[in-house]
């Protein structure tokens, strides 16, 4: 009587293969990232259009079912090429080490992105886009990073649930084809409805304990609030607490105000 | 282990030393010496937890705690819980609140990464069907379902696997997704080694859902059983000449024989292949053939069960000689009785009755007190023992 209280298995009929869904959620997940290092305001408007145009054309690809652009081999050694790239980059083209290193991160993105993927591919991409999420946040103190964040957790989520199905249907030869896109989707949303919420808990709950242990140690690169020729606006700097004589001043007119306030430029 | 302890705590001990050693010298303004005594305190550290801590880790036993033995920290775990270090590190010494929010997330996907694990796998039963009997070392398909009776929660990225003491052997199948009060059901080819009872207790499930952090496995208990029959060898590596013992003399009666009986005349019931046509050119009407009838073919198959321990693998092979020469006798129409000490069968050649013979030669057990086995005929016996030959 048990059994029959339960439907028998459905005929495996696919609208979005497993490997399709992965895909999307994946690329999706590249995008995010991207977006995520694009809004810093670090990237310049030539290397972000020739990423987009990159990465459309090797996400309308992987989507297709068509064969990579490169294989292994040549994204490696285009990838080694690249490093000479690198140092004038660094030294002539974007003439700053961070720009030049961010270049050099999304080329390696490309190239892995263009090249036949195996599992581990995969693995490394998502962790340069998550990578990429943690320059972002390093980069910037504005809070639309948050609605990326979020859409970051979103895709992030998606890709590892389908990712783990997708490598181990790959490694079981499971033939199989699973109607997987509306219970894994909606498990994805759950997921990361609760994700937010129990991160939002933990963000008020954790203790914020700054060390400052390598800013103490370079503190050289410290960026002065008011008295230096080179602050950017909208960085993060810190503001250094010092006691020693900048300026001296003298009121010449007037009855001194009880709370002197100061105004410059930079 | 505790050898190995007793080396940490003293290298360890070292170690200490040589850091306050170090951290004494650095006040003074000695940098020198107190980058020596660093780097020494640092290099005995890091190769205690090189070399020791892995092998102090490897003898503790977490039987004890039914977490740790159900999950295990995959190659993607590691890299994540490498990447929330990081990221922590990052958070404490910038105080940046952006940094603190990816922290936050991260620990939320861990904490909802073990939930998830754990939810995969409640309520989920699995159940299995084996055949009734088999024969050893022969594929046989079996049934398994594995059921998620959830009303909200479909099952994702199963793999079922024998547990890991099983006889039952069979290929680790892939399930992607269970939806809820739903079923997946599927025939498994399994082999048992060696015949005898067999009960299958429990199979494995494990997965790395939801996010590839976790590997969890635990079993489930199923209920199934089936009897292993003999391995039957090929025909050829009997080195029994079964046509020696069989009766091939001729009754004087018409039968299905080879040997010539009569030559009558053709009736219409008779069949054309057997007329013959140069008695029927002779005289001028139809002549049939009519052939003798062989002899009944009966043999008895006498089983001993005798025989030592050390005679085991020898008793082995004479079971699965026993199992065979049945099974051959009976599938070419043979009758046969079987006759051992503690059991014997009816004279037959029913497929019952090959089943009878084969359940008893699946269970039977060498014994060295066992007696003969009683015969009362003395032709067509076919006498399997481990017996030393009595001299005539």
């Amino acid at each position: 009587m048990e059994s029959s209280r339960f439907r028998s298995a459905r005929p495996f009929r696919s609208e979005i293969k497993m490997e399709r869904y992965f895909q999307i959620s994946f690329h999706a997940l590249i995008l995010t990232a991207f977006i995520a290092l694009a809004e810093t305001g670090r990237l310049d408007i030539p290397s972000i259009v020739l990423f987009l145009i990159c990465f459309g054309i090797t996400a309308n690809r992987a989507l297709k079912g068509r064969p990579a652009f490169l294989t292994a081999r040549a994204a490696f050694l285009m990838s080694l090429g690249y490093i000479f790239f690198f140092v004038f980059d660094a030294a002539i083209v974007s003439r700053s080490f961070i720009t030049a290193s961010i270049h050099l991160v999304l080329f390696l993105e490309l190239a892995k992105l263009a090249q036949e993927k195996q599992d581990k591919d995969y693995l490394h991409l998502i962790i340069l886009a998550f990578l990429q999420i943690l320059a972002a946040s390093s980069l910037t103190i504005d809070m639309s990073f948050i609605v990326t964040l979020f859409l970051f957790l979103v895709t992030l989520v998606s890709t590892l649930l389908s990712y783990d199905i997708y490598r181990s249907q790959r490694e079981s030869d499971e033939t199989r084809d699973v109607r997987i896109d509306g219970p894994l989707g909606g498990m994805s949303l759950w997921a990361t409805t609760w994700i937010v919420i129990l991160g939002v808990g933990l963000f008020f709950v954790i203790p914020r304990i700054g060390t400052g242990y390598f800013s103490r140690a370079a503190s050289q690169a410290l960026l002065l609030s008011g008295f230096t020729e080179s602050v950017q606006l909208g960085e993060i700097g810190q503001v250094k607490l010092n006691s020693a004589l900048v300026m001296r001043t003298r009121l010449l007119e007037g009855t001194p105000s009880a709370v002197p306030k100061w105004r410059g430029v930079k | 282990m505790a050898r190995h302890f007793a080396k940490s705590i003293i290298l360890l001990g070292i170690a200490m030393l040589a850091a306050l050693y170090s951290n004494s010298t650095a006040r003074d303004g000695r940098i020198v010496p107190s980058a020596i005594g660093a780097f020494f305190a640092l290099s005995i550290a890091v190769w205690v937890g090189w070399r020791l801590v892995p092998r102090l880790a490897a003898g503790v036993d977490w039987d004890w705690l039914p977490f740790f033995t159900q999950y295990r920290l995959t190659r993607d775990g590691w890299i994540f819980i490498a990447a929330t270090t990081v990221v922590m590190s990052a958070a404490i010494n910038t105080s940046n609140n952006l940094l603190y929010m990816v922290l936050s997330a991260l620990l939320a996907v861990m904490l909802l990464s073990g939930f998830l694990s754990g939810l995969n796998f409640r309520f989920i039963r699995a159940d299995v069907h084996a055949p009734e009997n088999c024969f050893a070392k022969k594929p046989f398909q079996m049934s398994a379902t594995i059921r998620n009776p959830r009303r909200i929660f479909p099952a994702f990225s199963l793999q079922v696997l024998p547990v890991d003491d099983s006889p039952f052997e069979f290929a680790p199948y892939y399930v992607p997704l269970i939806r809820t009060r739903d079923q997946d059901t599927r025939m498994v080819e399994a082999v048992l080694p060696r015949r005898g009872r067999y009960s299958l207790g429990e199979v494995k499930i494990r997965s790395r859902y939801p996010f590839g952090f976790l590997l969890k496995g635990r079993p489930f208990a199923v209920k199934s059983q089936t009897i292993v029959f003999p391995e039957i060898v090929p025909p050829e590596t009997l080195d029994i000449n079964v046509e020696d013992i069989l009766g091939a003399s001729e009754r004087f009666e018409r039968g299905h024989g080879m040997d010539l009986y009569m030559i009558r005349d053709y009736q219409s019931f008779d069949s054309a292949r057997h007329v013959d046509w140069k008695a029927s050119a002779k005289t001028g009407s139809l002549k049939t053939r009519e052939f003798a009838a062989e002899e009944s073919r009966r043999i008895i198959l006498a089983f001993d069960r005798y025989g030592s321990q050390a005679d085991h693998e020898r008793f082995e092979r004479q079971v699965s000689q026993a199992a065979s020469l049945a099974f051959y006798l009976i599938r070419d129409g043979i009758e046969l009785s079987f006759v051992a000490d503690d059991w014997h069968s009816p004279t037959g050649r029913s497929d019952k009755l090959l089943e009878s013979i084969l359940s008893y030669l699946a269970l039977v057990e060498i014994d060295p007190a066992a007696p003969r086995p009683v015969i009362r005929e003395r032709d067509g016996v076919l006498a399997l023992s481990l017996r030393a030959p009595v001299p005539v």
